[in-house]
């Protein structure tokens, strides 16, 4: 598994891809929390490639929801799969992110 | 005998005779003509005979005139017989072609042929289909596929009757959970339809104008609609937008169609009734321990092969027993029935859930791991936590606990797992907590206050 890093403007974009379980879904939550401590808390996730993941990595998702919340901004998921979108149904948490189809309508909500 | 007595005698009758026949050429045919002309001009040698006698035979022109009558009556049988109509039909008709009887029986050949094809298709059909857990969807398209190809039907729509014969539910949507708006079955040309249990052809006239209005007024398009019986009972209605065929050359076709889709679907309702009765739960709904244990071992040997972690639990529902002792065992049933409704709508379609005994339940969760699989069961428990306290009510408290087991990167068998879930349970129960999980260290159990 890797995360891809890119910045479109001022919007750190990052794709993991892989499934995120175990030791990637660390290594991912590690690379999210760097980001979202920044500077910059401009950040946007790419899951298009994620078929499924982890409580280690739903847990990293939250606690950067949480921080992102606590600097007045959202958790930016685009292109969650179904199979990844049913787990945050599931376990009553998809309120706590939002949800875009693509990146650059993830983007474009920052502006 | 005079000429004007012979005018009288011999050729007078012929006018009303040969008018007679005339008219009974043209109804009866060319051939069906020429022999009533013989037998009316056999009558009127009769009339000839009985009113001059004999002495005719004597006089050349009395036995040409006679002979004449004749001749005339037989071919004006037959003249008549061949009608404009038909005369017309046969110098348009090139050299060659079928005649019109030729024609319906080749029609009826076809008709036959149509319908011996979807009988086989139907067959074939069933056997790959039958031990589906859910062949509706795929009905729904071999209908739209049966009558697009023997009756030229497109745009077809086939609904189930719900609610006790009052909504359209379509076919293909099996989701129970689904709640997309449903058409009534009481208003509008459906709801002659259903009542009635005749079909609507449009362009046939012989149903009236406030039919045609019906199906006009109908929200799309409607070239055919009918009623899908089961014995005397209404089960399905199918609409069809448009039709490709003739409906005045073609409707004992469409009949049988209509016919055939109901046997077929009464067909596929029995045979998925009998499937049904010997996998799953007759109150629950949930697969038989048996029938969990098979699928279940599949979807695990899948999400293995895929490298996805697999969780287990178990959801018991103690003190049930207590309930059935008390007598209430309608109570109890209707209890595991909600108990099997939440289940089945929280988890997803590829999950599985079995009945593992009476008070038991066993769910198998897919791409999740122990932990997800706790957070999960959580949101479970808190509706099935409302549900037992009701129970209280009926002289016994039902309590409801949950014990969770995750694959991790061990990749147990489904037995292992179960066993796994199993002890957790008893965890629980021990600890007077709602969930345990192998996660979880001994002590740290998730308190009954979720």
């Amino acid at each position: 598994m890797k995360v891809e890093h890119r910045q479109v403007g001022t919007v750190d974009v990052l794709t993991p891809i892989g499934a995120l379980t175990e030791e990637d879904s660390e290594s991912f939550c590690d690379a999210l929390l760097d980001r979202v401590r920044s500077g910059n808390p401009r950040v946007v996730i790419s899951m298009q490639d994620v078929p499924y993941l982890d409580s280690i990595a739903l847990e990293g998702l939250l606690t950067a929801a949480d921080e992102l919340t606590e600097r007045a901004t959202d958790c930016k998921l685009v292109g969650v799969p179904p199979t990844c979108r049913e787990i945050f149904e599931l376990t009553g948490l998809a309120e706590r992110f939002r949800f875009f189809k693509d990146v650059q309508d993830a983007v474009k909500s920052y502006l | 005998m005079r000429t004007t007595d012979l005018i009288m005698t011999l050729l007078l009758p012929w006018f009303p005779i040969i008018l007679g026949v005339g008219v009974g050429g043209r109804l009866l045919g060319k051939t069906r003509g020429f022999g009533l002309g013989m037998l009316c001009a056999v009558f009127w040698m009769f009339l000839v005979h009985a009113s001059v006698g004999p002495v005719i035979w004597g006089d050349p022109w009395t036995v040409m005139a006679t002979l004449a009558g004749l001749a005339a009556i037989v071919a004006m049988g037959g003249w008549a017989g061949q009608s404009p109509e038909k005369e017309a039909a046969a110098e348009l008709e090139p050299v060659g072609a079928e005649s019109l009887p030729n024609r319906q029986a080749n029609e009826r050949d076809d008709h036959c042929e149509r319908i011996s094809t979807a009988i086989d298709r139907f067959e074939e059909w069933l056997e790959n289909h039958s031990a589906h857990g859910d062949p509706w969807p795929a009905f729904d398209e071999f209908i739209r596929m049966t009558l697009g190809d023997c009756c030229g039907a497109t745009h077809v729509k086939p609904y189930r009757l719900v609610d006790e014969g009052g909504e359209l539910k379509p076919l293909g949507e099996s989701d129970p959970s689904t709640e997309a708006k449903h058409l009534s079955a009481r208003k509008g040309i459906v709801g002659h339809v259903v009542t009635t249990g005749r079909c609507y052809l449009a362009g046939d006239t012989t149903q009236g104008e406030l039919i045609t209005q019906l199906a006009e007024e109908w929200q799309e398009p409607m070239a055919w609609c009918f009623a899908v019986r089961e014995g005397p009972h209404k089960i399905g209605v199918v609409i069809a937008g448009q039709l490709n065929v003739a409906p005045e050359g073609s409707r004992s076709l469409l009949r049988a169609m209509e016919r055939l889709i109901s046997r077929f679907w009464c067909a596929l309702r029995e045979t998925h009734r009998r499937r049904a009765a010997a996998h799953d739960d007759p109150i629950s709904g949930a697969y038989i321990r048996e029938a969990f244990f098979r699928t279940a071992d599949q979807s695990l040997r899948e999400s293995y092969r895929q490298g996805e972690p697999v969780a287990l639990a178990v959801v018991a529902l103690e003190k049930l027993r207590e309930i059935n002792d008390s007598g209430h065992w309608e109570v109890a049933d209707e209890l595991v029935r909600e108990v099997s409704g939440i289940l089945r709508r929280k988890i997803r379609v590829d999950d599985q859930l079995g009945r593992f005994d009476g008070s038991r339940f066993m769910i198998l969760l897919r791409r999740v791991d122990s932990e997800l699989a706790s957070l999960i069961i959580a949101q479970i428990m808190s509706q099935l936590t409302e549900l037992c306290a009701n129970t209280k009510r009926w002289g016994a408290s039902v309590v409801v606990r949950c014990g969770v087991a995750g694959s991790g990167t061990a990749s147990p068998d489904l037995r292992t797992l179960v066993s796994k879930a199993l002890t957790q349970c008893r965890r629980a129960r021990m600890g007077d907590a709602q969930v345990a999980s192998d996660l979880q260290a001994s002590g740290e159990l998730i308190e009954a206050t979720l």
